[in-house]
């Protein structure tokens, strides 16, 4: 068969692993600050593994396609480095704060725009919204098969085999190309790059497409804001910590009682 | 109705906090220090690092505390706090097997006075030196020594110890660039610290050694403009001309003598203690209040060892302070400083190939190993940290103080700490830092071994090295991680570091005297003590030397 | 407003709690709105589970049957439920955040051409609009959004434990049997095999001692074995949970995976070793009766939300603690 052509769709979040006291709720403007950096939702990130796998059995190519307001490229280029082909970029002030039905349309127009294409992954939610919708609904509107929650996905002889994680343990699902898969962390970390890579890469000039909603032919009748009616921080979670201090002998001596107190 | 009174509030019981609050007492005012963690001392901590058995500093490490008024005036030697003193100062090793070693030209022989004399013999070892590779600097070297005997020192110290003067009025270092025999001139206030180091030096080697000089003692990188102090505070390391110091048991032994001569003059110290905001009454501060609803009265001062974004916009809030300090205060950088900075435990120490030349390089309390490559340090290091994370070719700074402390180490082992530069917290994500730290100790040791065969993974016991995340989790005035409370150079230097007023801001009675302040970074810097001195005019107090 | 429906789920045969939680949910709603509220349940062997959901005051209970619809194939599913929405045309469609939820909900509501929300803590209704408001947290947790969608069936998966179980009523519900009409045309992913591994249920622990990314190496969890032996004669079941990157670098199975996406628990001592704290961590275990935490870095989060905090290295720390546990027995 010919060498498969895989589309990885990342969206780019601030760091979900920043600790709370980054995150400042705006009730008045209904908006959410996170004073961390951005990066690839780690799902996402799970997900360009996967093709990266493939690729390094087949070859093929991947292509990394995100969307956003405005989406740094720097970021996105750490996925180059780590193994994928090309990267698109959807720009669009239209296409911020779409709810996951418009996501997923715009989306799909890019997939379709690409052409040539055997198979879409994508992370089974984004790390900020967790949503878990955009990958199934694209799923729906390119036609195709889709499988979610993969925790390793093979292509073989022209077919595709998911194992994908289900309560009981996973199921080994098979399907035809072209197809659609969102991918659980399960398949593993994104490989890591070395910092000779990734400054090579960084000196090198890239072009980039951008694509806005008119190159994409998008329904913009069909793109859908979020309507929020609230946005509230949660209920304080914290609670009062005994410090247990000392040498690490004494601590665990303390921490021993502790722990039969709270048999 | 208020809980508690005090005359002096410190908030904040970290190294410029726990350094005035004796001063405070000593002026006979009733002293609080609110501290936020379960530990005084800010950056001046010894910890079980890397792993319990050793001792190491978390965050600062070289200091010259037995130099700092404070030493003499509180007796801090009585208190616990003892330094030993090299006679090697400062070394670098090259990829090509040569190095260098600068010798103290000023040795203390009396540890308890800490009294310093000038060392003709250090100076000519030194020359020596510098010889082997550029009799032109050599010669430079010789004449900057006089240079700073006779003028640059004592300029240095007075400006050091003395507040800020208005803008205007020459200080103590300005006043030095008028007179044309200093060597110095009033323009390279503005030069970069490339410029500076091509200005003085011929060789390679005393550039590249300027230049990581300027980030060791200040964050400063090649293109930064470092100004008249950190000019000089950097010529005097790349020449070795102050003696090293080591604290006997870690930076930490310094903040356990200032509490506990605060503490026998009648300082309350309050930990786990966060101070929520600035109480004020017609613009005037009055005390504070803490996370559980405590407040406390100021008699008659609180005084902040904060950087200025934290007291300004947190403490104090936006809506108490003019639109100017508001953007003065937002704008604040906080993007240099910050650092791979950690302890390893060894076997045995390094042995350097270039020690063949000079066994010295094996026991220097400040030693480098880097590649003779000036062109990358100048114009590639700091961009490729800022991409990457770490540079393609390190320069480690290590320092081996279990050789002069051996009550760092378990019996047998060593161990030293190890620093290379990196970019700060807000460019990397969480998993990526803790990638990127695994990443650098790998490199570390593979780039060890090629200067100091015997520095393998084998010889490796246990290891904690931190990164900007660390610091800034653990330290609400090092955002981004930096240990430098923000950036040190241009405008954010000397008299205008921090926000307009320094140590005396727009608001009655709140003074700030933190690293954030005229003084800056660095353990046994002046912020604290001319904030002191600021506070006495002010209030007619008792005055030190 | 046409009625309310929801999908009832089984769980090892009988109905699940969620599905009981759900209709709680959805009753208080179809009061509230004056509305029928009705529940679906499909399979193809469906006459108990129908029988078991008709007891708690539901107006309708659907029994969805087909041959295709045995197991869960999600394609043969989001056809059935397609059609049986073609047939009632509901006004609301809840579903529970769970496995078979959060397949099926996305691509149902895509079909309907309507919006899901999914994984929401609360529902009510906007009188002005007749809109359902749903509040789900966002961010991991560090905010809580309400939002409001257009399109009917108005849709929303829903967490558990977000309502409590519905009681059982007097009167049983009238069980209506559809057969839908889906060919084999629809399942485009055929299941080749189902594996069953022996899956951990942290829910039943009475202890859970978790690793984090702090911790160094996956022989590491060696040292939290130990321990989970040494606390097993005294504190019960103890079991070893961790947080996700650990899943990342597979060492651990995702079943043993504690916070928002993975399991939720609440055990009488949660120990968490070398793990910072993420929010989507804290969301699984917040609820933990006591929680102890043992990491290097005083600043991290998870010494916030634990009751008793030990600065240090777990390396140190855990030998010397199983050692003084097995010393105290």
């Amino acid at each position: 068969m010919k060498e498969p052509q895989i589309i990885v769709c990342a969206k780019q979040i601030p760091d979900p692993e920043a600790p709370f006291s980054n995150v400042t709720v705006n009730v008045e403007k209904k908006q959410v600050a996170v004073d961390a950096p951005d990066v690839i939702s780690p799902y996402d990130e799970n997900a360009l593994e996967a093709a990266i796998r493939i690729k390094e059995e087949l070859g093929g190519k991947i292509t990394i396609l995100s969307m956003g307001r405005k989406v740094s490229d720097t970021v996105l280029r750490k996925t180059i480095a780590a193994g994928a082909d090309a990267l698109v970029l959807l720009e669009d002030p239209l296409f911020e704060g779409l709810d996951s039905g418009s996501t997923a349309h715009v989306l799909s127009c890019a997939i379709k725009k690409i052409g040539d294409w055997d198979l879409v992954l994508t992370g089974r939610q984004a790390g900020d919204w967790d949503s878990g919708q955009v990958g199934l609904i694209m799923g729906e509107m390119l036609d195709v098969p889709c499988v979610s929650l993969a925790r390793s996905i093979k292509i073989d002889d022209g077919k595709l085999l998911v194992e994908k994680s289900v309560p009981v343990g996973y199921e080994m699902v098979e399907a035809s190309l072209p197809a659609l898969v969102t991918v659980s962390n399960e398949v593993g970390e994104l490989r890591y790059v070395a910092r000779s890579k990734m400054l090579g890469l960084l000196r090198r000039p890239m072009s980039i497409p951008k694509w806005n909603s008119k190159d994409l032919g998008c329904d913009i009748d069909r793109l859908k804001k979020l309507q929020l009616t609230e946005l509230v921080p949660p209920a304080d979670m914290g609670r009062q910590c005994t410090l247990i201090e000392g040498a690490a002998q004494d601590q665990a001596c303390r921490l021993a009682e502790v722990l039969s107190e709270l048999r | 109705m208020s809980d508690k009174a005090y005359d002096a509030i410190i908030i904040g019981g970290g190294h410029h906090g726990t350094t005035i609050a004796p001063y405070l007492a000593k002026a006979g005012l009733k002293v609080g220090v609110f501290e936020r963690l379960d530990h005084l001392g800010g950056g001046a901590i010894t910890e079980d690092l890397p792993s319990p058995g050793f001792r190491g500093n978390f965050c600062a490490h070289f200091t010259r505390y037995y130099g700092h008024p404070a030493y003499k005036e509180f007796n801090l030697r009585e208190e616990g706090l003892e330094y030993t003193f090299p006679d090697t100062n400062e070394a670098i090793v090259f990829d090509d097997e040569t190095s260098y070693v600068g010798y103290a030209a000023f040795t203390v022989d009396d540890p308890v006075t800490g009294q310093t004399r000038f060392n003709e013999e250090n100076v000519k070892k030194t020359y020596e030196q510098i010889a082997r590779f550029s009799k032109v600097d050599a010669e430079t070297y010789l004449d900057l020594t006089e240079k700073y005997r006779s003028k640059w020192r004592p300029a240095f110290h007075k400006h050091r110890y003395s507040p800020p003067t208005p803008w205007g009025v020459p200080d103590a270092l300005e006043e030095l660039c008028l007179d044309p025999a200093s060597g110095l001139d009033i323009s390279m206030q503005y030069m970069t610290a490339k410029h500076v180091a091509r200005y003085f030096f011929e060789s390679d080697e005393l550039r590249i050694i300027t230049l990581r000089g300027f980030l060791t003692s200040w964050g400063v990188f090649p293109d930064d403009v470092p100004g008249l102090n950190i000019i000089i505070a950097t010529i005097h390391l790349t020449l070795g001309w102050e003696t090293a110091a080591i604290a006997k048991g870690g930076t930490g032994a310094i903040t356990s003598a200032l509490v506990s001569a605060g503490t026998k003059l009648g300082v309350d110290y309050h930990i786990n203690s966060e101070v929520q905001r600035v109480l004020m009454e017609n613009g005037r501060a009055t005390g504070i209040k803490l996370m559980d609803g405590t407040e406390i009265t100021a008699r008659q001062l609180v005084v902040s060892d904060n950087a200025s974004p934290q007291l300004f916009l947190r403490l104090i809030g936006e809506d108490r302070i003019t639109t100017h300090m508001k953007r003065m205060a937002r704008s604040y950088q906080f993007d240099r400083g910050e650092l791979f900075w950690g302890t390893v435990g060894v076997h045995e120490l390094p042995n350097y190939k270039a020690a063949k030349d000079n066994p010295d390089v094996n026991c220097t309390p400040r030693t480098y190993f880097a590649p003779k490559d000036l062109a990358f340090m100048e114009d590639k290091y700091m961009h490729e940290i800022f991409l990457a994370g770490m540079p393609s070719k390190m320069f480690i700074l290590t320092a081996p103080d279990s050789i002069w402390d051996p009550s760092r180490v378990p019996a047998g082992k060593q161990s030293l700490h190890v620093e290379e530069f990196t970019c700060p917290a807000r460019i990397f994500s969480r998993k990526e830092w803790k990638q990127l730290t695994e990443q650098f100790v790998d490199v570390l040791f593979e780039t060890w071994a090629e200067y100091a065969p015997n520095m393998t993974r084998d010889n490796l016991i246990v290891q904690r090295i931190t990164n900007p995340v660390d610091i800034q989790d653990t330290h609400l005035d090092m955002k981004e991680g930096g240990w430098c409370e923000g950036n040190c150079s241009g405008i954010q230097n000397g008299r205008f570091r921090g926000t307009p007023g320094g140590h005396r801001t727009p608001i009655k009675s709140l003074y700030q005297c933190s690293s954030g302040t005229y003084g800056g970074p660095g353990i046994g810097r002046g912020s604290s003590f001319n904030c002191y001195k600021a506070i006495a005019d002010d209030l007619k107090l008792w005055k030190p030397e | 407003m046409s009625e309310i429906l929801l999908l009832v789920e089984a769980k090892d045969g009988a109905l699940d709690k969620k599905s009981l939680e759900l209709m709680q949910g959805a009753l208080g709603l179809g009061r509230q709105l004056g509305v029928a509220t009705c529940a679906v349940v499909a399979g193809s062997d469906t006459a108990r589970l129908a029988e078991s959901a008709a007891s708690f005051g539901l107006d309708k209970v659907y029994r969805l049957e087909h041959p295709l619809l045995a197991g869960f194939q999600p394609d043969a599913w989001v056809k059935g439920l397609e059609w049986l929405c073609g047939q009632v045309n509901p006004g609301i469609f809840l579903l529970s955040h769970s496995f078979v939820g959060k397949e099926v909900g996305p691509r149902l509501a895509c079909r309907l051409n309507t919006a899901l929300t999914t994984d929401c803590l609360g529902l009510s209704v906007d009188p002005g609009d007749g809109l359902l408001v749903r509040t789900k947290p966002i961010y991991g947790g560090n905010a809580i959004a309400s939002l409001k969608c257009e399109g009917v069936p108005q849709m929303a998966t829903v967490r558990k434990n977000a309502f409590e179980p519905v009681g059982e009523a007097q009167s049983a519900s009238a069980i209506v049997e559809m057969v839908p009409d889906i060919g084999e045309d629809a399942i485009r992913v055929k299941s080749i095999k189902m594996v069953e591994q022996e899956v951990v249920e942290l829910d039943k622990a009475n202890v859970v001692i978790s690793g984090g990314r702090g911790i160094e190496a996956k022989e590491d969890f060696d040292m939290l074995e130990a321990l989970a032996a040494a606390m097993s004669k005294s504190h019960g079941n103890v079991m070893i949970g961790c947080s996700r990157p650990v899943v990342d670098k597979c060492w651990m199975s995702s079943d043993r995976q504690v916070g928002l996406t993975g399991t939720i628990i609440a055990p009488d001592t949660y120990i968490a070793v070398g793990i910072s704290g993420a929010i989507q961590h804290l969301v699984g275990m917040i609820r933990s009766k006591k929680i102890v935490a043992i990491n290097t870095d005083p600043g991290c989060n998870m010494f916030k939300v634990a009751d008793y905090g030990v600065v240090g290295d777990y390396r140190d720390i855990i030998p010397a603690l199983v050692k003084k546990l097995e010393e105290q027995r």
